[in-house]
């Protein structure tokens, strides 16, 4: 009851902000409320009672993606009316919409329990808190920490390589720049 | 729906509305009225009682701490302080809310007016929501959520965005310069914060708050003075007090983000930024100074300890602000990203070292360890102290070096 209203509300704010930033003309408004839609979302991970991925939601997009978005969008010539017309845009948002209509209808047919296995016994652990064979509660954190460091610890280590190579890409760049105003 | 895991503070007041059997252990006979079928009014209104609750206390004491903030600074530079209006000067800050909120309310004619007014809400909302999460005494929080470290640093995350919000939407130049200087010492700041808080994660093998402060034998601060040191540095940065009140250096960017704001507006701000040096200092007694443990052999409740040291952190925080002159832009960054990033990585380095060697300390093995942090501590601020400082007091700046420095 409590949970279900406290769903529809955050629901409509998440809906509310995502189609501000589809509809509004400023693209830094846009900017912000993604960074309001982001907010909504990790509400509705704590619904779920999947506080870790919530939180880390709020860290890392609200907290800084969104902000890096903010300040990039800066740069744009013409902030306020940036979005606005385009020829192709009655075809893109139908094109757009059957897209999402085929994604979803996918997801909502697709049938989830054909692969029992370990990792999708323990990717449920991930959105509630499970017991272990002892029957007592283990937090998602720890089923987070396990799959990280255990299971798909190739992936997290290639995912932090491709950070750190996007890292030192970054600054390769920007000593050319600071080299080529030196030669100046 | 029963009651929130172990929380007295929750359990106090839904227990004296409901008639749930999960209350029997602490029946509070004749008052509950409310049948087990409205269970979910009973728990709405408990938790609108305390969130009416926590939101005026924070208030009131917002207003406190301007009082004592300016008393304490009074004493410090050999002045009286406000002292005119009620028993020394303790009304005062109710004459400076009073005078907050008739001002004229001035919109810039180039602001861009939602983000405008959507910026300081977004400065003060997440603060109050760090309240809730910290365990005030064994059993006195509202809610123990399992990652309470990881939560509370995400929270105050988020002001690094309203804080570019009102600059952007101010449309003024110095208001935005201010913006961005103060987005980019939020944003470098905040990971010595993280790496420094993971330290005590280690400590305690979880991310629950409670469980940090009982996991705390030692206090942390006295455990691991390194990452002490780092998390109370980078949580002033965060805090955009001074020495790094960068954002709004009257003296040079007029009043940085928030130049264009005014009356309640420029109050939010106001009240957001103290509020916020309360809410940090509540959450550096819970995770440095043991939070509500005490002395086990005098009988005096834990939440007694938890304010005592609260109070003694908010003081700290005043005497920074009463000592330190004002750092540059470039070395603030640099303090960033040259010397606390590198302190907070030794830290962690050194706590996940002794602990995989003891993974199950005894005391005396838990005094050796201090001793090995306090010896690490030492050397490395003081190395850190011969490279930095020539950096950070010299008078001769490579301009070229200085890619935050808009002078």
């Amino acid at each position: 009851m409590l949970v279900d209203v406290v769903f529809y509300i955050v629901a409509l704010l998440l809906l509310g902000s995502s189609f501000l930033v589809l509809f509004s003309s400023n693209i830094y408004r846009s900017a912000i409320f993604l960074a309001f839609s982001m907010l909504s979302f990790a509400s509705l991970y704590f619904l779920l009672s999947a506080e870790f991925i919530g939180v880390v939601q709020i860290l890392v997009y609200v907290g800084a993606v969104s902000v890096l978005i903010a300040l990039s969008v800066m740069l744009v010539r013409d902030i306020e009316k940036s979005t606005q017309g385009n020829r192709y845009r009655f075809i893109s948002n139908i094109l757009i919409s059957l897209t999402i209509i085929l994604i979803a209808s996918f997801f909502i047919n697709y049938d989830w329990n054909l692969y029992s296995d370990n990792i999708l016994n323990s990717s449920k652990c991930l959105l509630s808190e499970c017991k272990n064979e002892s029957g007592i509660l283990i937090s998602s954190t720890d089923w987070i920490g396990k799959l990280i460091t255990a299971d798909f610890i190739i992936a997290f280590q290639l995912t932090g390589l491709i950070l750190l190579a996007s890292l030192i890409g970054a600054l390769a760049l920007l000593r050319i720049r600071m080299g080529n105003n030196d030669s100046k | 729906m029963g009651p929130a895991r172990d929380s007295f503070l929750f359990e106090i007041v839904y227990c004296h509305l409901s008639k749930d059997p999960s209350c029997d252990s602490v029946r509070y006979i004749n008052l509950s009225f409310i049948p087990v079928e409205l269970n979910w009014l009973s728990f709405s209104l408990t938790a609108f009682f305390w969130i009416f609750a926590f939101v005026n206390a924070a208030l009131i004491s917002v207003l406190m701490l301007i009082w004592g903030e300016r008393r304490l600074i009074g004493k410090f530079q050999a002045r009286l302080g406000p002292n005119r209006w009620g028993p020394l000067g303790l009304f005062t800050p109710i004459a400076d809310a009073i005078k907050v909120m008739f001002k004229e309310d001035v919109e810039p004619t180039l602001s861009d007016k939602l983000i405008y007014v959507l910026a300081p809400i977004l400065m003060v909302v997440p603060v109050f929501m760090i309240f809730p999460v910290i365990p005030y005494g064994a059993k006195s929080f509202l809610t123990n959520i399992s990652v309470g470290v990881v939560f509370v640093l995400a929270i105050t995350s988020i002001n690094s965005l309203s804080v570019l919000m009102a600059g952007w939407a101010s449309g003024n130049r110095f208001a935005i310069i201010g913006g961005i200087r103060a987005v980019a010492m939020l944003l470098s700041y905040e990971i010595p914060m993280g790496i420094s808080a993971a330290g005590v994660v280690i400590i305690a093998g979880s991310l629950s708050l409670s469980e940090v402060v009982e996991a705390q034998i030692i206090p942390n601060a006295i455990f691991q003075p390194l990452g002490f040191l780092v998390f109370l540095v980078a949580s002033t940065a965060e805090l955009n007090r001074s020495p790094f009140d960068i954002t709004e250096a009257e003296s040079e960017l007029v009043a940085g983000y928030m130049t264009d704001y005014s009356s309640m507006k420029f109050g939010l701000f106001y009240l957001g930024e103290f509020m916020a040096t309360i809410a940090s200092s509540a959450v550096i007694v819970t995770f440095y100074l043991s939070g509500w443990r005490g002395p086990s052999f005098l009988p005096i409740p834990g939440e007694f300890w938890f304010f005592a040291k609260w109070i003694g952190v908010i003081a700290i925080f005043i005497w920074f602000r009463a000592t330190f002159p004002r750092l540059r832009i470039d070395q603030i960054m640099s303090l960033a990203w040259k010397g606390l990033f590198e302190l907070s990585l030794i830290n962690i380095l050194v706590i996940a070292l002794t602990m995989a060697i003891w993974p199950d300390p005894t005391s005396t093995q838990l005094l050796f360890m201090t001793g090995i942090n306090w010896v690490v501590f030492l050397g490395s601020v003081y190395i850190f102290g011969k490279i930095l400082s020539p950096n950070l007091t010299g008078n001769k700046i490579d301009k070229r070096k200085v890619i935050y420095g808009l002078d």
